[in-house]
């Protein structure tokens, strides 16, 4: 396991959003998160990459717990995630968006920037270019050096998606990559995530609400429901479990 | 850049630097200059902090008089020539803003700007009880004048040199920041922190080191205006420099260098330039300001040379705010 959870609790007040969560994704696979809406998928993510803190349980990296590690330095240790309603720098233009993935392997150091550097230069210049080979793979090769917030909400999440990548991850979360496009849209966007995965040889950990395409595109399925885990298995099996068909339609959806 | 555009840069700056002390009608408009330049470090130091950085500080005036403080008592009591006093000036500074802006580690940015004029405040009220190291109101006068190795800023046009060249730098160091790395950290902090630090920035750090940076430049025109007014009074640090200092940045425009500085002309040289023949403008100066930064923010939120971004989100709201209250129609998007 690159990335897991282990026994992971999280408690708002009196409620528990994620109640005992062990899951953990291995190298090169896909792992597919689903679960109706408040069942703490995106809680999951939020503690995982460090913005939130568990109430107990642990996150291991590597085997190595990480809990408790603050949330950039989780970032540096190869953990990207894109959000659900996305986070962009709108005043940027799309290369710079990009630009901002490559953070971790710039030398930020407030002297150097002052004194002349050929190899500063260099580095940048191929920083740049690498971000906008990154654009021209997510399928934003026409809108290189456009304002961000001059995109349509599908480019939008393509630039994430491009964000994220530039950090060279070693683990990318995507949080509901397909929200709110349409079917056609959403089956572009999750072709072009698993052309990506192969490209990149990535792993990935998805939350998606399309059930046929996350069978299609996750290597695993983990359902949750009410803060716990209810099925961790094969995509198809996952899907047909009939406590999964129960949690999402109800009991009398389910066949006899 | 390439290295024959900044060999270019440089000569024209020098030969600026020579011309214009020669062009300049007379001592008066000189000292006019030179009092805006100084102002140039402190608005582009409100601009790393505000325009780039995200935060507000409303006690730079504060940090330009612990520069000019400790760059006079540094040359009167310890005899430390004017260009040590004038780097420790910048240090101090620099440190004691990185201080202030320590409780960011736990609260928002708003509420840092209140720490920073409770900061202010504190400043001042230990400039004027302090007696004994600041002779409190009656201020630390005959202040050595600006040395360097022998050489001694006597005239205007000394002064000028020293003044023009500390603003030149302190604009060059500036724009090389922000338009790197550390520059595209602060934008990311500004922006959307959240996102930041799912991109492996350190935010805290982040912040500090703007404050910091802000702060070392308040300093440095605080040892410059020491050196040539050769007096220090506490009068000089009040709130409403703070507020002006803050004004230069935003109506130049947020996150860009050449804003700063012309902000810094703006309301410093204008108004000086104009005391003597038009009186009442220093009476109505701050109504006068207060009216056309009004204006700035219904008609170009993004400052007067701000136009290669959009208005961050708060003046981008501000502006919206006031166009409605006024009913004004809605502002064309920038780009």
């Amino acid at each position: 396991m690159i990335l897991a959870a282990r026994d992971i609790t999280k408690r708002f007040g009196g409620v528990a959003a994620l109640d005992r969560v062990s899951l953990g994704v291995r190298a090169g696979e896909v792992l597919g998160i689903m679960g109706p809406n408040g069942s703490g998928k995106t809680t999951l993510f939020n503690i995982l990459t460090g913005i939130e803190p568990p109430s107990a349980g642990d996150i291991l990296l590597d085997g190595r717990v990480v809990t408790g590690t603050r949330p950039h330095r989780i970032a540096r240790q190869g953990i990207a995630r894109t959000f659900q309603n996305l986070r962009l720098f709108p005043g940027m233009t799309t290369t710079e968006n990009v630009l901002c993935g490559a953070h971790q392997r710039e030398d930020a150091s407030l002297v150097r920037s002052l004194l002349p550097s050929a190899q500063r230069a260099a580095s940048e210049a191929r920083e740049r270019a690498a971000a906008e080979a990154l654009l021209r793979e997510v399928g934003l090769g026409d809108r290189i050096g456009v304002y961000a917030a001059a995109l349509s909400y599908g480019q939008t999440k393509r630039l994430e998606l491009a964000r994220a990548l530039n950090t060279r991850p070693r683990v990318l979360l995507l949080d509901e990559p397909t929200a709110g496009m349409n079917d056609a849209q959403a089956a572009e966007l999750l072709a072009l995530v698993r052309r990506l995965h192969r490209a990149h040889g990535l792993t990935l950990v998805v939350i998606e609400h399309n059930v046929p395409a996350l069978v299609w595109l996750a290597d695993r399925i983990v359902v949750l429901e009410s803060g716990r885990v209810l099925v961790d298995a094969a995509p198809e099996q996952a899907a047909s479990d009939p406590r999964v068909i129960e949690a999402y339609l109800g009991r009398d959806a389910v066949p006899a | 850049m390439s290295a024959a555009r900044a060999a270019a840069g440089v000569l024209l700056f020098a030969a600026l630097l020579i011309w214009l002390p020669q062009a300049v009608p007379g001592r008066y408009w000189l000292h006019v200059i030179n009092l805006s330049l100084i102002y140039v470090p402190l608005a582009i130091g409100a601009n790393v902090i505000t325009g780039y950085c995200g935060m507000v500080s409303m006690g730079q005036a504060a940090f330009f008089g612990i520069g000019a403080y400790t760059s006079a008592l540094l040359t009167m009591r310890l005899g430390v020539p004017w260009l040590g006093a004038f780097a420790a000036s910048g240090v101090l500074a620099g440190a004691a803003g990185m201080l202030v802006s320590l409780p960011c580690l736990r609260v928002r940015s708003d509420f840092l700007s209140l720490i920073t004029i409770a900061f202010n405040q504190m400043f001042l009220v230990i400039t004027n009880a302090w007696m004994d190291l600041t002779r409190g109101p009656m201020g630390l006068p005959q202040v050595p004048r600006i040395a360097l190795f022998g050489w001694e800023a006597r005239t205007e046009a000394d002064i000028f040199r020293v003044t023009g060249v500390v603003a030149g730098l302190c604009a060059w160091a500036a724009w090389r920041i922000t338009s790197g790395p550390v520059g595209r950290a602060w934008e990311m902090i500004r922006d959307d922190e959240v996102a930041a630090r799912a991109l492996g920035v350190d935010v805290v750090w982040g912040k500090v080191r703007a404050f910091g940076a802000g702060c070392f430049m308040a300093g440095l025109a605080g040892s410059l205006l020491a050196h040539s007014l050769r007096l220090v009074v506490p009068d000089e640090f009040v709130l409403e420099q703070s507020l002006i200092i803050m004004q230069m940045a935003i109506l130049g425009g947020l996150a860009t260098i050449p804003g700063s500085v012309l902000g810094a002309v703006l309301m410093i040289g204008l108004p000086e330039a104009l005391r003597s023949s038009e009186p009442w403008l220093m009476t109505y100066r701050p109504g006068i300001f207060g009216a056309l930064l009004v204006g700035v923010m219904i008609w170009r939120p993004q400052g007067l040379l701000g136009a290669r971004r959009a208005a961050p989100p708060v003046l981008q709201s501000l502006s919206d705010g006031l166009r409605r209250a006024l009913r004004l129609r809605p502002l064309a998007k920038v780009p």
